[in-house]
């Protein structure tokens, strides 16, 4: 078998971020995909534990709106955004807005480790079947899906954000 | 390195000194080059420790569950203090693993699976072609899509311009081999062999991963233009014989050493060996510098030997998607089951830390 000579590898441009195929070789920067929540689509009620083990559901946050954070500790975007999501609760704080980290199938101890570096105050979740990424169509970290005060999901961010950035305060503010 | 570089490297240490001979020499003599020949038998040892228990454990771990021209499944026996332990079966597919069930009073939950096995190389004579009959309804299965492998959309538009030009099945399979080749790379940093998305990486663009990911895509893409492809998911259980470091597993520890293979199946030949992903891996590990020309003399004999032929220093599990762990507590499938799967009711364990969900994996070659 003769084999050509490479053509220009396709999987070398920039990329911004880490599919479910967990590579985290990938530029940083590159722009984040904001996409509204489907009109037709409903929001998924899902139920998780916490990192003690307690359980959790979307349903008990209804009242304040909640910024879903999917993510894993492999994920270098992933990583690179969890610091800025306190600046973002500061900003938000007279509404609410809490942010809920939603870890992607990973070990407790992995996500325990990753919480004392510090991110968000909201609750801590383990994903560890899965479901919840599923439920809400999650196939890229990191993903954050904005869910309003009624508890209906508005709007999915797909890519890594500087959550600091007063330009992306001024987007979400459409909807917080 | 490049190939003009590593020339003149070997012009240098042909001149300067004849010290340095041996690595001249063992560039210049790379070969792949499985043949067919005698079985080998190994037993191979998979132990799984839970070390936070929390209610029940269940744990489900890969058993060989071949037999065919390239490897015979001889047996498993298991050890350990579970509550209840058995083979069980997939119910869709009929894949064959053990089932460990500890209660919550055993405190620290542990099983040992001992399976005896013995494979041997593969490679097809393209020289000699046959009528080879297959069964329909395995032809159907191996050219439907899955959940992580869809037929359609991106991955149909994109095998249909790999194999722009190619007449019969057997040109398809080597165009999208080279495509992959081509296209695509080893990315060392992925978690595991990967999940095997194929559809997330053609939609981003991001071809980068590892075995699972890797031949995922060439399984996909074949099956998308109609030809027959299947992930075979397995161990690297010995050194490549060929002096390949990247093809072969430690067998004192094989942490790591999972790897899946694919074949193709060709009217005139049967199912056909095939594993681009471990020409990718060879690329971008054997030598220190990333190779980027599958012509280089390191990649270009794995390139030949791994179309239609892989050594038997391997093991294969199982060739299925989309199982259904029995027992598991949630309606999921599993993508494919190549690691030690487990959980207990602080939720599933992360088969891809064996160092949290604590499982050792060795073999030992047995001689008669």
């Amino acid at each position: 078998m003769t084999l050509a000579a490479p053509r220009r590898r396709t999987a070398l441009k920039a990329l911004a971020l880490a599919s479910l195929t967990a590579s985290t070789d990938f530029a940083l920067g590159a722009q984040a995909r904001w996409l509204p929540w489907p009109a037709r689509r409903k929001t998924p009620q899902v139920a998780l534990i916490d990192l003690d083990g307690a359980p959790w559901q979307l349903a008990q946050e209804a009242g304040h709106p909640v910024l879903l954070n999917f993510w894993a500790s492999w994920c270098e975007p992933c990583r690179a955004e969890m610091q800025s999501f306190a600046v973002l609760e500061r900003q938000f704080a007279a509404t609410g807005l809490k942010v809920v980290a939603v870890n992607f199938k990973e070990a407790a101890d992995t996500v325990r480790r990753f919480r004392a570096w510090g991110g968000p105050s909201g609750a801590w979740l383990r994903d560890s079947y899965g479901e919840a990424a599923d439920a809400f169509g999650v196939r890229t970290f990191p993903t954050s899906v904005l869910v309003d005060r009624q508890g209906r999901a508005r709007l999915r961010v797909v890519g890594e954000v500087d959550w600091a950035d007063p330009p992306v305060h001024q987007k979400l503010a459409t909807w917080v | 390195m490049t190939l003009s570089r590593r020339h003149l490297l070997h012009a240098g240490c042909a001149a300067v000194s004849t010290a340095l001979l041996p690595l001249r020499t063992w560039a210049a003599e790379r070969r792949f080059e499985p043949q067919v020949q005698g079985w080998r038998t190994f037993e191979v040892t998979t132990t799984v420790s839970v070390a936070e228990v929390k209610g029940q454990t269940r744990v489900w771990l890969p058993v060989p569950d071949l037999n065919n021209d390239f490897q015979l499944s001889l047996g498993n026996s298991w050890t350990g203090n579970a509550t209840t332990a058995h083979l069980v079966a997939d119910p869709a597919r009929g894949t064959r693993m053990l089932y460990a069930e500890f209660a919550e009073t055993v405190a620290a939950p542990t099983v040992s699976l001992t399976s005896t096995v013995q494979t041997r190389n593969r490679s097809v004579d393209w020289s000699q072609k046959r009528v080879v009959h297959e069964d329909p309804a395995v032809l159907r299965a191996n050219l439907a899509g899955t959940a992580l492998l869809p037929i359609d959309g991106v991955v149909l538009d994109t095998a249909r311009k790999a194999i722009q030009g190619a007449g019969n099945d057997v040109e398809k399979v080597r165009a999208i081999y080279q495509w992959v080749v081509d296209n695509a790379y080893r990315e060392p940093k992925t978690r595991g062999c990967g999940t095997g998305d194929i559809k997330a990486m053609l939609e981003t663009g991001n071809l980068s991963g590892k075995c699972a990911d890797l031949n995922a895509l060439f399984v996909g893409l074949c099956r998308s233009v109609g030809v027959p492809a299947r992930d075979i998911y397995g161990l690297r259980v010995a050194p490549s014989a060929f002096g390949y470091k990247e093809l072969g597993g430690n067998p004192a520890s094989l942490k790591g050493a999972q790897h899946c293979r694919a074949e193709v199946f060709l009217k005139q030949y049967g199912w056909v060996a095939m594993d681009p992903a471990d020409v990718l891996k060879v690329m971008r590990q054997e030598t220190a510098d990333w190779i980027k020309d599958v012509a280089h003399p390191v990649a270009a004999p794995v390139a030949k030997g791994l179309f239609g032929g892989w050594e038997g220093n391997w093991v294969g599990w199982n060739t299925a998607h989309d199982l259904t762990l029995p027992h598991f507590s949630k309606p999921q499938k599993l993508p494919f089951l190549m690691y030690p799967q487990g959980e207990n009711a602080s939720g599933r364990f992360d088969e891809l830390a064996p160092d949290s969900f604590r499982y050792t994996i060795s073999a030992k070659e047995l001689t008669a």
